[in-house]
């Protein structure tokens, strides 16, 4: 059972910094996320984005701020507590991370059997459920070194699933393929936000954020510098960085 | 050179040899099993992020490395069971302690064997991907199960190949235990010198029968590791 306030926020960053070093990565970010958003993360290299996203379920820790899912701080949570908080966060990697050792079906059913989710009787069954979503249930046998690299992120995609999440985290999900896989993977990605799916995607691709996000984040020097619908992010940025950034886009599609 | 080699009857001693084989492979097997097993909890420590336990861990694999086999070994047969027994009696038990032979020769060398054998696991370990961890753990796979079925077993076919080279290493190193009377394959060689008085004939045939186990043993791992290959 999901704690819902009047608002549905199901993240909340409250003054989220991280700190490399010296190097101020993120700046004091205090934003929200509503349930069944869809969020887009844009923006220059070296601008944060991946870090921020590592930083909603703990891959990468705050060095201050709060990071609030559904009503509970994971800043400060004990180990065991910040795993159960994972289980509703699936996590989409750029290089995908399948587990080279086992095949597709283990790989997706590991962590639920495991986790004490799916009992190993149902697990073939809601595994080619899974597979079905993705498009790829005749891979349910396949080795991840026998697979392209949009299968394998589809896959990636059913693994995450499969632990039913409440939010859905991309970290660059098609930067690592060849681009005539990019669309079979962002396919599946509108799919998923078409059902409701709460999402938070770091994306060099501007056609997603235009036509699937709820809304943009562009992120600049460790903040979010506008948070905009996307039709008004793309036609009419306010911030500078936001305009030169879109203009070289263009200049790019010519 | 005809007559050195020829004119003994090594065939009679046939029974004695392969016991010694036995014995060998016994201790060698064990100790790289135990070898393992000690192995990978130094390594676990070495790669603690407690830098105490670090130290213990570095300490152990540099004063392993850093001292001969035969003086562990000896340590291990002749020292241990004095000090223990000198522990017990201070609770007024006056027990004598022997270690049999072959025990102690496991021992010995499964310790030896470990020093090298948390190395060649924390290489194993380090060659692996963060990206998997990262992904085992956005699961909410915690630390243990992440490790158990998604680190080691990807780190154990690193491994493998060391672990095998290790073992006909040990065939080889653990005919040392001759010296504390373990009756392995020297021990018995010797002691076929000793009653033929032929001293020639027996060391040929103990380098014989060592190249076949060692080879013999190279090739399958060859074969098991070539197989691993196509998964």
């Amino acid at each position: 059972m999901t704690k819902k306030n009047s608002e549905d926020i199901i993240i909340e960053l409250k003054g989220l910094t991280k700190k490399f070093d010296e190097n101020l990565v993120l700046d004091h970010i205090d934003a929200k996320i509503n349930r069944s958003e869809v969020i887009t993360l844009i923006g220059p290299s070296g601008t944060g984005k991946s870090t921020l996203i590592r930083n909603l379920n703990m891959l990468d820790t705050p060095t201050s701020g709060s990071v609030i899912v559904e009503g509970q701080d994971i800043t400060k949570i004990k180990d065991k507590q910040l795993d159960s908080v994972r289980e509703k966060m699936g996590m989409v990697f750029q290089s995908f991370n399948l587990f080279p050792h086992l095949n597709v079906e283990q790989n997706i059913s590991l962590a639920p059997i495991k986790l004490g989710k799916w009992k190993e009787s149902e697990a073939r069954k809601k595994t080619e459920s899974l597979l079905e979503k993705v498009g790829l249930t005749e891979k349910i046998s396949a080795f991840p070194k026998s697979l392209s690299g949009g299968q394998a992120q589809r896959v990636a995609i059913a693994r995450a699933l499969a632990m039913n999440p409440d939010v859905m985290l991309f970290d660059e999900p098609t930067s690592a393929l060849d681009p005539e896989m990019v669309g079979e993977v962002l396919k599946v990605m509108q799919k998923l936000a078409a059902e409701g799916m709460t999402m938070v995607v770091v994306t060099h691709e501007m056609g997603f954020a235009k036509n699937v996000a709820d809304r943009v984040w562009f992120l600049d020097e460790g903040k979010i510098a506008e948070d905009a619908k996307p039709e008004q992010f793309f036609s009419h940025p306010n911030n500078p960085r936001a305009q030169e950034f879109l203009g070289k886009l263009l200049e790019v599609n010519v | 050179m005809q007559s050195i080699i020829l004119d003994v009857n090594l065939w009679k001693f046939r029974s004695e040899l392969i016991s010694g084989i036995e014995v060998t492979l016994l201790i060698s097997i064990c100790a790289v099993v135990l070898g393992s097993i000690i192995g990978l909890f130094i390594a676990i420590m070495h790669m603690s992020k407690k830098r105490v336990v670090n130290v213990i861990a570095t300490t152990y694999v540099e004063i392993l490395r850093g001292t001969p086999l035969i003086v562990q070994l000896m340590f291990v047969y002749y020292a241990v069971p004095l000090i223990l027994q000198a522990i017990l009696s201070n609770f007024g038990s006056s027990i004598e302690i022997n270690i049999p032979t072959i025990p102690a020769g496991i021992i010995a060398v499964a310790i030896n064997s470990s020093a090298y054998v948390s190395e060649a696991i924390r290489a194993g370990f380090n060659s692996i991907d963060k990206g998997q961890t990262e992904a085992a753990r956005s699961l909410g796979l915690p630390k243990k199960l992440t490790m158990r079925y998604v680190i080691i077993p990807q780190a154990l076919k690193n491994i493998w190949p060391a672990l095998g080279n290790e073992f006909v290493a040990l065939i080889k190193e653990s005919s040392i235990v001759l010296v504390i009377g373990t009756p392995d394959i020297m021990y018995q060689i010797n002691n076929i010198r000793a009653v033929t008085f032929e001293p020639v004939a027996p060391l040929i045939l103990s380098a014989v029968i060592y190249f076949v186990l060692t080879f013999g043993l190279t090739r399958i791992m060859k074969h098991f590791e070539g197989k691993m290959q196509h998964d």
